[in-house]
């Protein structure tokens, strides 16, 4: 049994309903795998994350410091905590943001030109397009691509990287490692 | 009290998420693909902007505000890279012929204003649309071309305060569409007030400033059908977010926006209920009366905030 509301409220309540799926004939994709994971630890590792603070007045801190055994090795100690300790956590929070932000769909280089792959075979299609260093969505397989763009030619072992106005200005050889495609792709995309 | 993000959840937010990326505006349409990619995108960076989950309704109206807002951003820097305003636009929408060049639409000169010859060809994109809006609203002939050419010159005039013009407000050109036929009711209302007709009609603001000049503000809309993408979930809830509690909220959400359940289910949810602050062992008809009042209070600070 639903509510029994006044006038004046069904427009409201109207809008309301339509307010979230505008369209009922298409159907979104299954949610991309991991991505649930990611988010529940990601909650769960901020709230595990915040620390919870004792007030202890100055006085009794003090007093313990200068109660604590080998008061001189702890002053030594605390010295270089002092310094050490904001650079460590520093580097960690800043590592975490990286590691996160965009997830497995983000890059590690963001590009706005587009890789053209030449004559690659799927296995290497997948490994760049898999390997976190670039978006998904820039890396092409047809040449036909508009705009500012690095061609990697399997074929004739290249990577040239050419400006939107279709000027070539930089050209290197394929590296013969897979494992060193990325850093060359990202050398050619510095240059435009 | 702590909520759980839970898979039904993320579920249901990845399906309004993918549509939003999908079909940001109307009129522009991505790859499915492209879709799934600017959702998981939007989902997972705003993810990181929380300590824990928020609860449902704030964490989808955030969602799909960051999705849209993404997706339209790239698309236009997407246009601009490659110089096709065509691109992403859907090939079903059939009101105008083609977009036009919303950069230099948008492009101001401190001296000369918004001068770009793309403002030729900004009439006939908009004419027949406008007409139209106010044909239906009894507006018609010589009337309608000169409530039409006031439109065009509020597209520019810099709202009160902000020294920021309504042309300035689109990342792609097919948002000019809602825009303007918004502002063609604004302008037909106006009209319909000179010429005395207008009397206490409903759907008329305090003052027609109030309704234009401010972007942040509440509007009010005469003819809903005229702009239904601003009647998003996202938009509501960016407008009154601060007018309802966290509860209100997620009331609200479950029941009207999402309607995962029903009043029913609800009041024999003791832990649901127990979230509203109904204290445990009070009676079915009891809970239907807290969370009956609760609901009506909570859609009447929305109408009050809305305007509708």
């Amino acid at each position: 049994m639903n509510l029994e509301l006044p006038a004046n409220l069904q427009p409201t309540v109207a809008i309301l309903r339509s307010s979230l799926m505008r369209r009922t004939d298409e159907k979104a994709p299954a949610i991309p795998a991991g991505l649930f994971e990611d988010l529940a630890t990601s909650f769960e590792k901020n709230t595990a994350g915040n620390t919870q603070f004792v007030k202890v007045s100055l006085f009794t801190k003090i007093r313990s410091f200068l109660s604590a055994p080998a008061f001189g090795m702890s002053a030594a100690a605390l010295a270089i905590l002092a310094v050490v300790l904001p650079i460590t956590l520093k580097t960690s929070e800043n590592s975490e943001i990286s590691r996160f932000r965009g997830g497995a769909a983000d890059s590690g280089v963001t590009v706005s030109s587009s890789i053209v792959l030449i004559g690659a075979s799927q296995e290497i299609v997948s490994f760049l397009g898999n390997s976190g260093d670039f978006e998904k969505s820039s890396i092409f397989t047809t040449e036909s691509v508009a705009g500012a763009k690095v061609i990697v030619d399997f074929k004739l072992a290249t990577i040239t990287a050419i400006t939107a106005d279709g000027q070539s200005v930089h050209r290197a050889a394929l590296p013969s490692e897979k494992a060193d495609f990325s850093a060359a792709i990202a050398e050619a995309l510095s240059k435009l | 009290m702590k909520i759980e993000m839970r898979k039904e959840h993320l579920e249901r937010c990845w399906n309004s998420c993918w549509q939003r990326a999908r079909r940001p505006v109307e009129g522009v349409i991505l790859s499915e693909e492209q879709a799934s990619i600017f959702a998981e995108q939007s989902l997972r960076n705003l993810s990181i902007d929380f300590d824990e989950f928020p609860g449902e309704a704030e964490f989808s109206a955030k969602a799909l505000r960051e999705t849209v807002t993404a997706t339209l951003c790239s698309i236009a820097k997407e246009r601009r890279e490659t110089s096709n305003h065509q691109l992403h636009h859907d090939p079903e929408d059939k009101r105008y012929e083609r977009n036009l060049n919303l950069d230099r639409l948008q492009r101001h000169d401190p001296e000369s204003g918004f001068h770009d010859r793309e403002w030729n060809d900004l009439p006939s994109v908009l004419k027949p649309l406008a007409l139209a809006t106010l044909n239906r609203k009894g507006i018609k002939g010589p009337d309608a071309e000169d409530v039409f050419v006031e439109t065009l010159a509020e597209l520019v005039r810099e709202r009160e305060g902000s020294s920021h013009s309504p042309i300035l407000d689109p990342t792609v050109f097919e948002e000019i569409i809602p825009l303007h036929i918004r502002i063609v009711g604004f302008r037909a209302i106006d009209w319909f007030r000179r010429r005395g007709s207008l009397k206490n009609q409903p759907n008329v603001g305090s003052s027609l400033d109030e309704l234009t000049d401010n972007a942040e503000h509440a509007m009010q809309f005469e003819d809903q059908s005229a702009d239904p993408a601003a009647m998003t979930f996202e938009k509501i809830y960016k407008d009154c977010e601060e007018a309802l509690t966290k509860d209100e909220w997620e009331l609200i959400f479950i029941l009207y926006v999402n309607q995962t359940a029903t009043i029913q289910d609800l009041i024999v949810d003791d832990a649901f209920c127990a979230e509203m602050g109904i204290k445990p062992g009070v009676s079915g008809s009891t809970r239907r009366r807290v969370l009956s009042e609760l609901v009506e209070q909570a859609l009447g600070k929305i109408r009050k905030n809305m305007n509708f």
